[in-house]
């Protein structure tokens, strides 16, 4: 427990990485709140006002449809967080159990596992999401999914390492003699001894599967319109970069923003949970 | 502390050792660029600098020679104007083969390989005097036996030709004498001109076509007609190169090459152009449209067309199988505030199913935007509170999926809620042609049509006539008395008499029965540099070179 | 040596095994009929069967992925239905443009990321340092259609000093390896940089200054041999990302190579040109991630020992 309150301590002396929780958990409260937070509904159309620069009505214009900018960057940080979220938590969850799986039972299920593992990572991330974009179809739904099974093999391996240290402690391997079950030993003694690494890697995650999430729907291939979604916005801003430059800006502003938010969130908790990493 | 950086040079060179020792034998041959590790190189840098300078400059484009470059929004499909299906297609088949009789820039019919036609007094006899000295690009002579083996590859119903329907009304071909042959329908058809001038109609040498067989017109060999120019060239995707016909038996073409370069993103075709890396463009985006008219260096022409936007029904599956719901949505939609916001100078409102540049053609009226009535419809047809329904769209239209959204949000206004599906062209193609009603998962689709032989008998019988499979008929479209009524117009020779018959068939498929809703009538608007002169831009919606010139 | 080396080999054939049938499985997930699906829907009924007798879907699984395989060996990686060309023909045909760009990316990624790295490291805690890092996390951080379109904006369509789409002059490859060499640039610069420190404040370092050797000798011959290593080894696996990259890039810029083969691929549902695209970008992949290792096992000895 000493170590926490002592990270925790760490964590504020760090203004970057109070900095960026601050920046995130703005982006959150915006996702949260989106409706009450923008002007007009993501969905609503006005056409006779399309093509719109920054204007007192719509501070960074109007899309072609004559829907706010603004309002659909609003919406936007919901349905690219979401997904960001949804995705790393379901990799954290299927992640840790292989992972778990794997160094507990050893021999050939956790052949079985790394190797499948490997293979999954042998693909780069907008690879594997393509693939999978192509077996289940487009969509939100399909796009959380291609960018979770991104995310598995990472949080598997991570806690593969951390349990196999974990379960070659002395006292781990006495309990196991006395026949202790293998649940009380993974959850009572290996899940909370990995989850330093794992908050680290899960907040780093967070800021590849935006960018994976987005680059799919840049492509066409993730979010379908109408909706809101940064990356599909900026496809559409790329059309629009001659006569309205703004629309092909601020999307791609936000998702660097918020990737860049979580790499310094992630890097400040992992200084502050084991200074001996830190780089002075 | 320390304050040495490591030059570059230096930081390269000890890379290059770590890996594979490599650093010796590198470092010798930039020796003389570098001097020493421990100086500052403005040598080095000199060479960065005229690198960068002479690559920027090399920006040069290829356009010294006496070509056109051409950048389509999709690559021709193929060369086979018996198979072709698309204009990308269409436009480079006219360039390679001719037909026997063609239209003129007012629609008018006038000679192209027929010197002269008459049709004999039993109105099924069409007898056509053939043009001498005029040679395939295989060598081939064109002559009467060319012209009945050209239609008797279209019509054989072993051949699979995608347009063989268009010349069922053709009986047989007879060769009087060399120079000499009558084409003898089946009944006395009023679309006969029209049928004769379509792209489809053009003639390909038969020795050819039987030497490639099914392959034919889907490479650069695999081409033979009698046009102003020969296909030199086909990179699928890349580029298609045409070459001038020096033998051809007209007026000579006055460009040396035609190049066709297919951009499929409308917003890289209009930098492409501005840029001056492409010299004509199609199919530009509304947006971009003032720019490119302000823009001294490029001309934009505008001719109204025969293609039309419309939004069509799956007219077999619920609830569109009842005309008053159909009705109601053509009520629902605003389609002035379309056409002015999303397509301002590209379109006109529709006033029919058939633009006015299509013979036969008449003028019913916009269709009223009234969304009251349109509810009225709904509760009337048991939809009181709407229904839940798909809108499938595709890019390949400009403005294609944004004109959906606008649509989808009109509807909702009456109650109609709408989920938008964005398929590429070759998937929203998959399901045009050949499927039975269960089969066909859409429900309302965007279309594009117009009639390709500028006339209303080939723009209402196929793809409004009752179909058991969707060849034609993508939205499986029923009505008895129009179908009637189409047959009727298709046999009657009279033009007073056949326009009588075709506006009511419009009315019933335009007002009463709907079939689709007509969103707008194209222009056909073509951005050139202003280098290029006398393009050709037939409201067929085509772009030729037959009279085009370069100029600076 | 020759242990580690086997060892390595085995294992990226197993890869390469793996990636294969994840690829044929692909097409077999899909929910409907293969044969359907790349017939086209308004195939009659007998062409359907034609084309499943033809491709051999009629048979058991196991059996089609082995004359899958086979084929693919053999360099037959199926037809494009879109295009009616052989699958490997158009890869190979574009594959020159997009080797050129990843290519080109990784070099400019890895001297741009090494020597910015290195002087953040050689001026740490100074103000160089905190530009770097926060260059090279920036970097990081911003999606590459992102940048490439920024840089678009800027470069061509604004200051008009380079083209903007397509690929015909030299010119026309400087901003899309701009772009890609951005992410991976900032990547190695961290990279780099910590590895650097890490050396530098090692003793032999330190021993190395005591005993009177020349500071630029110190940096060049000590701290920077051995901090190279494990960024050699990231070089490797960013090439096989930038690869991957360049199917966002080559999207913005409207280049025709390898990636826009496939996303056109993905997006017209040409099943045969999106298996074998794939096949042949993960395969590549593989096989220069294996390469890298034992290179990293011959620049550094400690690995070949210990074997793994």
């Amino acid at each position: 427990m000493t170590v926490r309150s002592g990270a925790l301590r760490r964590f504020f002396d760090s203004k970057i990485a109070v900095a960026s929780a601050l920046v995130i958990l703005g982006f959150a409260v915006m996702a949260v709140f989106a409706p009450l937070l923008s002007p007009y509904g993501p969905l609503e159309q006005d056409l006779a006002n399309n093509y719109g620069g920054p204007s007192p009505k719509h501070p960074l214009g109007t899309d072609e449809l004559g829907r706010d900018t603004l309002s659909r960057l609003v919406h936007g940080s919901r349905v690219s967080l979401g997904i960001a979220v949804a995705s790393v938590l379901i990799g954290v969850l299927v992640g840790a159990v292989l992972g778990l799986v794997a160094a507990y039972y050893r021999g050939l299920v956790d052949s079985i596992i790394m190797r499948t593992m490997d293979v999954l990572l042998a693909l780069p991330g907008i690879l594997l999401g393509i693939a999978i974009v192509v077996v289940l179809g487009n969509g939100v739904m399909n796009t959380v999914i291609a960018v979770a099974v991104f995310s598995v093999p990472t949080f598997a391996r991570l806690v593969r390492g951390s349990a196999l240290a974990i379960l070659e402690l002395d006292y781990i391997v006495a309990s196991r003699a006395v026949g202790a079950s293998a649940a009380r030993i993974l959850f009572g003694h290996v899940v909370p001894n990995s989850l330093t690494p794992l908050v680290v890697q899960s907040t780093l995650q967070l800021g590849s599967a935006i960018l994976i999430a987005s680059g799919l729907s840049f492509l066409g291939l993730g979010v379908q319109p109408p909706n809101p979604e940064w990356g599909a916005m900026l496809s559409k801003g790329r059309e629009l970069v001659r006569s309205t430059p703004v629309a092909a800006f601020a999307p791609g502003m936000a998702i660097t923003l918020v990737v860049l938010s979580f790499s310094l969130l992630g890097d400040g908790l992992r200084d502050a949970f084991d200074p001996k990493l830190k780089r002075r | 502390m320390t304050k040495w950086t490591p030059s570059v040079p230096c930081i390269i060179r000890v890379f290059m050792k770590r890996t594979c020792g490599l650093h010796r034998r590198v470092f010798a041959a930039l020796r003389f660029l570098f001097a020493e590790c421990e100086t500052r190189n403005p040598l080095l840098a000199v060479f960065c600098l005229s690198v960068a300078a002479g690559l920027s400059m090399s920006c040069g484009t290829e356009t010294q020679r006496n070509s056109v470059i051409f950048a389509s929004s999709a690559d021709a499909t193929t060369l086979d104007p018996h198979n072709t299906t698309d204009s990308q297609s269409d436009q480079v088949i006219w360039m390679l083969y001719n037909a026997l009789i063609r239209y003129d820039e007012n629609m008018h019919f006038v000679p192209d390989l027929a010197e002269s036609w008459s049709v004999a007094e039993d109105d099924v006899t069409w007898t056509f005097k053939l043009r001498r000295g005029v040679r395939f690009h295989d060598g081939t002579p064109f002559d009467a036996h060319a012209v009945k083996g050209n239609f008797e590859r279209v019509l054989d119903p072993e051949g699979g030709h995608n347009r063989r329907s268009l010349f069922l009304p053709i009986e047989r071909v007879e060769v009087v004498d060399d120079f000499t042959v009558n084409i003898v329908t089946e009944y006395p058809f009023g679309a006969f001109e029209p049928m004769m001038a379509h792209v489809s109609a053009a003639i390909v040498s038969p020795e050819t076509a039987r030497k490639y067989g099914k392959d034919f017109g889907y490479s650069a060999e695999a081409v033979a007609g009698t046009g102003p120019y020969r296909v030199v060239r086909w990179r699928k995707d890349l580029e298609l190169v045409l070459e001038r016909n020096d033998d051809y038996w007209g007026k000579l073409g006055k460009l040396d090459r035609i190049i066709y370069r297919p951009i499929p993103e409308a917003a890289s075709r209009v930098i492409a152009l501005e840029a001056g890396d492409v010299d004509v463009i199609t199919h530009i985006p509304p947006a971009d449209l003032p720019r490119l008219e302000k823009d001294p260096d490029v001309t934009v022409t505008k001719t109204l067309s025969i293609g039309a936007q419309q939004f069509r029904f799956h007219c077999k599956r619920e609830p569109f199988t009842d005309p008053r719901v159909r009705r109601a949505v053509a009520y629902a939609i605003d389609r002035k505030s379309i056409i002015d916001n999303l397509m301002p100078g590209m379109v006109a409102p529709s006033t029919g199913p058939l633009t006015p540049r299509i013979r036969g053609r008449a003028d019913l009226g916009e269709f009223p935007y009234d969304p009251e009535k349109a509810r009225e419809l709904l509760t009337e047809a048991g939809y009181r509170d709407g229904f839940e329904t798909k809108i499938t769209t595709t890019p390949r239209y400009i403005m294609g999926v944004e004109i959906a959204q606008a649509v989808a949000a009109q509807l909702a206004e009456v109650g109609i809620r709408v989920e938008i599906e964005v398929l590429e062209w070759g998937s929203i193609r998959r399901y045009w042609g050949g499927l039975l009603p269960e089969d066909c998962p859409l429900e309302i689709f965007i279309m594009g049509a117009g009639a390709s032989s500028a006339d209303a008998d080939w723009g209402l019988r196929p793809i409004f006539s009752t179909q058991e499979r969707n060849e034609n008929n993508y939205g499986f479209y029923s009505n008895a008395e129009f179908d009637e009524l189409i047959l009727k117009a298709m046999r009657e020779i009279d033009t007073e008499k056949r326009n009588a018959l075709y506006r009511r068939a419009q009315e019933i498929v335009y007002l009463e029965d709907p079939g689709a809703v007509w969103m707008y009538d194209n222009y056909h608007v073509v951005g050139s540099r202003a280098t290029v002169h006398d393009l050709t831009t037939s409201p067929l919606g085509l772009v030729t070179f037959e009279r085009a010139y370069l100029k600076p | 040596m020759l242990r580690y080396v086997t060892r390595r080999i085995l294992e990226m054939f197993l890869a390469l095994l793996g990636t294969s049938i994840l690829v044929f499985l692909m097409i077999h997930l899909i929910p409907g009929d293969p044969a359907l699906l790349v017939a086209g829907l308004e195939a009659g009924p007998e062409v359907v069967e034609q084309i499943r007798r033809e491709l051999g879907l009629d048979q058991p699984l196991y059996i089609q992925y082995w004359s899958f395989l086979t084929d693919a060996l053999r360099g037959d990686l199926g037809t494009s239905i879109r295009m009616n060309i052989p699958v490997l023909e158009e890869i190979v045909d574009r594959l020159p443009i997009t080797l050129t760009i990843a290519v080109g990316g990784t070099i400019l990624a890895t001297l741009f990321g090494i020597v910015t790295g290195v002087l953040a490291a050689v001026h740490h805690n100074r103000f160089q340092d905190a530009l770097v890092m926060v260059g090279a996390l920036l970097a990081a951080s911003t999606p590459s259609y992102w940048l490439g379109l920024m840089l678009m904006l800027v470069f061509s369509l604004s200051l008009g000093w380079l083209p903007s789409i397509g690929i015909r002059t030299p010119a026309h490859y400087v901003l899309p390896i701009v772009t890609l060499a951005g992410q991976s640039g900032g990547i190695i610069s961290r990279m780099t940089r910590s590895a650097m420190l890490d050396v530098l404040g090692q003793d032999y370092v330190r021993a190395a200054r005591a005993r009177g050797q020349r500071e630029r000798v110190v940096i060049a011959r000590h701290a920077l041999e051995n901090a190279l290593i494990p960024v050699i080894s990231i070089v490797g696996l960013r090439f096989g990302n930038l690869l991957a990259g360049t199917v966002l890039v080559e999207s913005v810029f409207a280049i025709p190579g390898v990636g826009r083969l496939l996303v056109d691929a993905v997006l017209w549902r040409d099943y045969p040109m999106i298996q074998g695209t794939m096949l042949f970008v993960a395969g590549v992949f593989v096989v220069v991630n294996t390469a890298t290792d034992l290179l990293y096992g011959v620049v550094d000895p400690r690995i070949r020992v210990a074997g793994d």
